[in-house]
């Protein structure tokens, strides 16, 4: 089961809503355990950061606006991808099944038809039999 | 303190289940009255949402109620046999999130809801929400004082709370 009042408000939840919750909890996650496979504190972090603790602690906690500066400057500290944004290669591909084809067409218009040289009808000529052949 | 029922909110997700408290008398939970209260304000509507879709989808279908995602504003307090369950405020304050939602934390499977408020102060227990985090408190007490005397109890799989004679229907 699940609530009414929940599912009301989902019902009505737009898509980039759903794109940031997932994104930002992932980004999250993969800090924290970053610094945890690391060994680092928070306060150890601020200080190779030069931040105070309490600005690492809002970075963690997510009391934050994460821009891709500080993400960039974490990534560098932390010596890890948090972020990665897919690249499509910038060339045109050709489909093998195409292919180029150029026709040329000529129109010819108002054309008298050529007059053709014709020969009359002309009775064939009756051969005799051949008596000598046996 | 007044009797309670301990009832779910949400078990949709795989991963993690949600209860909530609702005053014995009451039509809604604490929970529902929290996200009612903020679902029809303007200046909240996409934080709540945030909220909403954090708790079902993120918790509650892919990764469950991990600690990450809790601040813990109480001390721990030691419950066998599955070890420490702990008061937290679900932390979804991300981009200055301006709400608090309380909890009891027992598991990455099992959370407890109460109510919740505006953030006006820096800890849970400042501010306009210091009443609601007090009564949270108690909520918690009491439903960690049932787990003790063993009055109620969590299922094997750590998904749902049942009283101690098997009903689902608990009242504390």
């Amino acid at each position: 089961m699940r609530s009414k009042v929940l599912q009301k408000i989902l019902d009505k939840t737009p898509k980039d809503v759903e794109i940031f919750v997932d994104k930002y909890a992932d980004l999250v996650l993969r800090i924290n355990q970053i610094l945890r496979e690391k060994g680092y504190t928070q306060k150890s972090l601020a200080e190779k950061l030069e931040k105070r603790p309490s600005e690492i602690h809002k970075w963690l906690s997510g009391d934050h606006n994460f821009t891709l500066r500080s993400i960039a400057k974490l990534e560098a500290e932390l010596g890890e991808i948090l972020l990665e944004v897919p690249v499509r290669k910038p060339i045109t591909e050709f489909h093998t099944h195409y292919e180029q084809t150029t026709y040329t067409f000529t129109v010819y218009k108002n054309l008298t038809p050529r007059k053709e040289k014709t020969e009359d009808w002309k009775y064939a000529t009756i051969h005799t039999e051949l008596n000598n052949v046996g | 303190m007044n009797i309670f029922a301990l009832e779910k909110f949400d078990d949709q997700g795989s991963r993690c289940t949600f209860y909530t408290v609702r005053w014995e008398e009451a039509v809604w939970s604490e929970t529902d009255k929290y996200f009612d209260k903020y679902e029809s304000d303007t200046d909240f509507e996409r934080p709540i949402q945030e909220l909403a879709l954090f708790l079902t989808k993120k918790i509650g279908n892919d990764v469950g109620a991990l600690e990450d995602f809790f601040r813990f504003e109480h001390t721990a307090q030691a419950l066998p046999p599955s070890g420490k369950h702990r008061m937290g405020e679900i932390t979804i304050n991300y981009g200055n999130f301006p709400l608090r939602l309380y909890c009891l934390r027992i598991s990455d499977s099992l959370v407890v809801l109460f109510n919740g408020g505006e953030k006006t102060a820096e800890n849970a227990q400042g501010g306009k929400t210091s009443m609601v985090f007090h009564e949270a408190n108690q909520f918690a007490k009491r439903i960690l004082e049932a787990l003790q005397k063993k009055d109620i109890y969590i299922t094997p799989n750590e998904r749902e709370f049942r009283y101690f004679d098997d009903s689902e229907e608990i009242f504390l």
